[in-house]
């Protein structure tokens, strides 16, 4: 009987010192656990991926709509020939009396898109304006983080300031008729067109000025005439249109 | 009966000693899972601070690269020079403009650019373009990918690595 009860105290000792080796050496994490594991995971790889994500995005819309600016306005505002037709690369806004009017939002989403394209061959974007900035709306999901069920993804949706208002072209156009009404019964149409047309308005182009006719059709370099100039390739280059009208009677 | 009580007594010291080394080892086995747990517990709380130091590393990068800056006093954003500079191999206006950054923000360490090529295949890359304003630059914060649309050959894609 003594002797069983001595033994009880020896096996109580043994026993913890198993327990002790198994919680040691047990894959189970015994303890503390650490806080916030599950959020600072869901910041980590979704939310500032996301965001890292987005800057890269919207840094390539962001140069992409100064692009559709710039070659928009090289193209007198369309992206494909208008029936007024092109002659030596300008882009006529007329033909006699009938104005070819611009879209200004279809072209620009469509120049947009075409450039976009070039940089990623599945991008689709429809594309509004307001004010300075342009903004993209797209279906596409970019799949960021995936567990279990659970998924987040990114809407590559974005919107940027371009520093440029697209309404400059109302302006233009509308001075553009008035410059092909008071001038095309004009015999001199030099002196009439010197006369009437705004000072940003250049003949030839904006560098070296130079009045030229072809069958009263004259192609003009305008100048913004808000002084937009849109960052480039690391410089300001002036917004500079490019555009063609027929003075012709009929 | 002398003798019996003897007998009781003996029995009783074991008992005794039995019962005397086994609190002992308890109150050592009491005191060392206090300190590990206690430890444990510490390495834990310190590794999620780190955690959320990082995230703020990120985001103190994030914000870098989205901020306004001023060029020709013209307001662009730092992604912009970023580039520019890349494209142009222009070190001075990137110190420059990085040097203002860092000193309105009260900011310690250095960022780095790389081209994404060498960052992914070179274990010590060099960078293109570099700025810090203290000796040792310290952990890395964070890394950010960053397309150049106008880049040639390598610089394509660029790494932007913020340390601090």
């Amino acid at each position: 009987m003594k002797s069983k009860k001595g033994a009880l105290f020896h096996w109580i000792g043994i026993v913890v010192i198993f327990a002790l080796a198994f919680a040691v050496l047990s894959p189970v994490e015994f303890g503390v656990k650490p806080k916030g594991t599950w959020q600072l995971d869901f910041l980590h790889y979704n939310f500032v991926e996301a965001e890292k994500q987005l800057a890269d995005r919207d840094q390539v819309a962001l140069e992409i709509g100064r692009k559709t600016v710039l070659s928009l306005a090289s193209k007198g505002g369309f992206t494909d020939t208008p029936s007024c037709g092109t002659v030596e690369e300008v882009t006529y806004w007329n033909k006699g009396k009938d104005f070819c009017f611009l879209n200004v939002d279809q072209e620009v989403n469509e120049q947009f898109n075409t450039l976009y394209k070039k940089h990623d061959k599945e991008a689709s974007f429809i594309l509004s304006r307001q004010g300075k900035e342009l903004i993209g709306k797209t279906d596409r999901e970019v799949l960021l983080g995936k567990k279990n069920e659970q998924y987040y993804t990114l809407n590559p949706g974005f919107r940027v300031d371009v520093d440029y208002d697209f309404d400059e072209y109302f302006k233009l156009q509308d001075e553009a008729k008035k410059l092909v009404n008071e001038c095309r019964s004009a015999p001199q149409l030099q002196d009439c067109l010197e006369k009437v047309k705004p000072s940003y308005w250049k003949f030839g182009s904006c560098k070296q000025e130079q009045f030229a006719e072809q069958g009263r059709k004259v192609a003009f370099c305008i100048e913004s005439p808000q002084k937009y100039a849109v960052f480039e390739k690391g410089k300001f280059v002036p917004v500079q249109y490019k555009a063609g009208l027929d003075f012709e009677m009929n | 009966m002398a003798g019996s009580l003897i007998k009781n007594k003996k029995g009783l010291m074991d008992d005794f000693t039995d019962l005397l080394s086994f609190v002992l080892i308890l109150s050592m086995l009491g005191f060392f899972a206090v300190v590990i747990l206690r430890t444990d517990a510490s390495d834990k709380a310190e590794r999620t601070s780190e955690r959320i130091a990082s995230f703020y590393g990120q985001e103190a990068l994030l914000n870098l690269v989205n901020s306004p800056a001023l060029l020709d006093n013209k307001e662009v954003m730092m992604k912009d020079l970023i580039i520019s500079a890349v494209n142009a191999d222009d070190e001075t206006l990137f110190t420059e403009k990085m040097q203002t950054y860092f000193e309105q923000q009260h900011l310690e360490g250095g960022v780095a650019v790389y081209d994404s090529v060498s960052y992914g295949t070179e274990e010590e890359p060099e960078p293109l373009l570099s700025y810090n304003n203290v000796v040792f630059l310290g952990n890395e914060k964070g890394a950010l990918y960053l397309t150049n649309i106008d880049g040639i050959g390598n610089k394509k894609n660029i790494v932007i690595k913020l340390f601090g």
